[in-house]
């Protein structure tokens, strides 16, 4: 059974018409014309308990109003939402226990005060037990490794730090859904890596569904398979990471290591991007060509010791799929 | 309740981190009343009002409305401040809690900076009183309670009218100064001095004159219409009525950003 069900969600929001220049803006204050952005529009989708989706799309594609719907913050115009039976909007209070949210850009926490004692606050907030919230407290801690700071002000902490006290903030309560809007912004590697296992682990753990949105392809392509692509606001794509890169890998860099060559043979499509005595790479346009039957024509012309086919950039893909929506 | 005291205590807290600045700004929020009250005794000396009016009500009326203001700002210093709440876009995030708004947005912001002001103030209240009633009564002590429960109640009103008009402007801290810097500075004086018209204004549009000027009539024994006493608490149907206009806005809330 479906844990999340999102049906033809609809949300428009007004914006005031403004032209650069003073004058311009002097002329706002008396007439106002208005135009109507489609920021979701009609996006259906369901997820099922334990999964790990990722929700990408350029910026301004819809992702943070799909989040802010599916959190209760935001009322959709029409259309419904139901998580583990809860409508985000009309039973927020309820709701909301059984949720954790990440903002990457904003902070649930209290900037001057030791991130302890925010967490202490959040427990007020949530109505943890003292057995449960120290049990949980400890598990999170050892598990994001924040023992060396979680007695220091939050303002004192890198942004990699801050990020792991900030998901082990939105975790304190078990919440049953994690959302995680940009949760690996701006962090450095080992942050990074930290963060993904992290996600990962209380995935497999405590069954958590997770839904994230990313710029940073490599986050998702670590994390998940599933990937719900958005953009002007209309679901594009929902499959695996592995559909989308059949679908949208245009070309693939193949190296083909060989004992002696002398004359290349020429196969349509495909670019000789180096060359070196004993190997040449290759980009082949995956339209008219596969791996194998360029492989097949070399063999004709030399005997081939090794092949590398040479893995995809995720991002380009990504840039090719959005080209190809016209995005 | 237990949540509200866990907010004072991590605001406390906060302040405390800095500790020098937090004495400076207690030290000039003192300073300000003092310069105000000092004003205020010029300009009635100046025009030779004290025939009219004895200094004590004059000071009556000033530490009332203070008395509220000062009491709002410290305790509900989130609502006075909710317009940068929306426009950081942190009121997403309190929205993503399961606790009321109410309390939530009174755990952002206290104002302990007010606390001189509110001492100063507290202890002119008391001086005043002690010297304008001659011949105490219960029901006198009920208004006074009364005055004091319906100023708080007043400010807190325009406060919240104040965060529910930033769902609409996002910056409607200045328009609702008008009403709750202005209105103090107008109901400070005695409310004689005034045109009728003004005088209406402060009782149906802002409450001003059911929580200072009609009860210090029932207080110097010029009334005794016991529908006097209860008067101040007529503060609260604006109080209501801003709860209704902020409830509306959270529905019209759109958020911001990303």
């Amino acid at each position: 059974m479906s844990f999340i069900i999102v049906k033809d969600l609809n949300k428009t929001f007004k914006v005031l018409k403004r032209d650069s220049g003073l004058i311009n803006a002097m002329k706002t204050l008396f007439k106002r014309e208005y135009k109507y952005i489609n920021a979701v529009d009609n996006v259906s989708f369901t997820i099922k308990k334990g999964e790990i989706v990722a929700y990408i799309g350029p910026n301004g594609a819809g992702k943070s109003t799909t989040i802010k719907m599916l959190t209760g913050i935001l009322k959709p115009d029409s259309g419904e939402i139901s998580v583990d039976g809860f409508d985000p909007f009309k039973d927020r209070s309820k709701y909301v226990k059984n949720i954790g949210v990440v903002f990457g850009q904003k902070s649930q926490l209290w900037w001057d005060i030791p991130v302890e004692d925010s967490y202490l606050i959040l427990k007020e907030i949530y109505r943890i037990s003292d057995k449960d919230f120290n049990k949980r407290l400890n598990e999170l801690v050892k598990l994001l490794d924040l023992s060396d700071f979680i007695k220091t002000p939050l303002r004192q902490l890198s942004l990699g730090q801050r990020m792991r006290c900030e998901i082990a903030a939105s975790l304190l309560h078990n919440p049953k859904v994690l959302f995680l809007d940009e949760p690996t912004i701006g962090l450095d590697a080992v942050s990074k890596i930290q963060v993904r296992n992290f996600i990962k682990e209380i995935n497999k753990k405590d069954k958590v569904t997770i839904i994230l949105t990313s710029h940073d392809m490599s986050d998702i392509e670590a994390l998940t398979n599933r990937v719900i692509v958005i953009g002007h606001g209309k679901k594009l794509f929902d499959g695996t990471f592995d559909d989308i890169k059949k679908k949208f890998e245009k070309t693939k860099k193949v190296e083909i290591i060989f004992n002696e060559l002398d004359k290349l043979p020429t196969i349509k499509k495909v670019n000789l991007i180096n060359r070196t005595s004993t190997k040449v790479l290759l980009d082949l346009d995956m339209s008219c060509n596969t791996v194998s039957s360029v492989i097949r024509e070399y063999s004709k012309v030399c005997e081939i010791e090794d092949v590398n086919i040479i893995p995809t950039d995720i991002d380009n893909v990504i840039v090719n799929l959005y080209k190809e929506y016209d995005l | 309740m237990r949540l509200f005291f866990k907010y004072l205590a991590l605001h406390l807290k906060i302040e405390l981190e800095y500790k020098s600045s937090f004495i400076m700004t207690i030290l000039a929020q003192v300073f300000y009343i003092l310069a105000e009250l000092i004003t205020i005794i010029a300009v009635i000396a100046k025009f030779e009002l004290f025939d009219m009016y004895s200094i004590y009500e004059v000071l009556f009326n000033f530490s009332v409305l203070w008395f509220g203001y000062a009491c709002m700002e410290f305790i509900f210093r989130g609502f006075d401040l909710f317009s940068q709440l929306i426009v950081s876009g942190d009121f997403d995030i309190l929205l993503i809690r399961p606790r009321s708004l109410f309390i939530q947005i009174v755990g952002s912001k206290i104002g302990y900076e007010k606390i001189g002001r509110l001492i100063v103030i507290t202890g002119l209240f008391i001086y005043t009183i002690a010297h304008l009633i001659t011949n105490w009564t219960i029901l006198k002590a009920l208004l006074l309670l009364f005055v004091l429960i319906g100023v708080c109640a007043m400010y807190l009103a325009i406060f919240i009218f104040g965060a529910a008009l930033s769902f609409v402007t996002i910056q409607g801290l200045e328009a609702i100064n008008i009403f709750s810097s202005g209105s103090r500075q107008v109901g400070q004086y005695p409310m004689q001095i005034y045109h009728k018209a003004v005088i209406w204004v402060f009782t149906f549009v802002i409450p001003l004159t059911v929580v200072n000027y009609y009860p210090l009539d029932y207080l110097l024994d010029r009334t005794t219409n016991i529908a006097y006493v209860f008067m101040p608490l007529l503060t609260f149907i604006l109080f209501i009525l801003s709860l209704i206009a902020f409830r509306f806005g959270v529905k019209k809330y759109t958020s911001t950003g990303s």
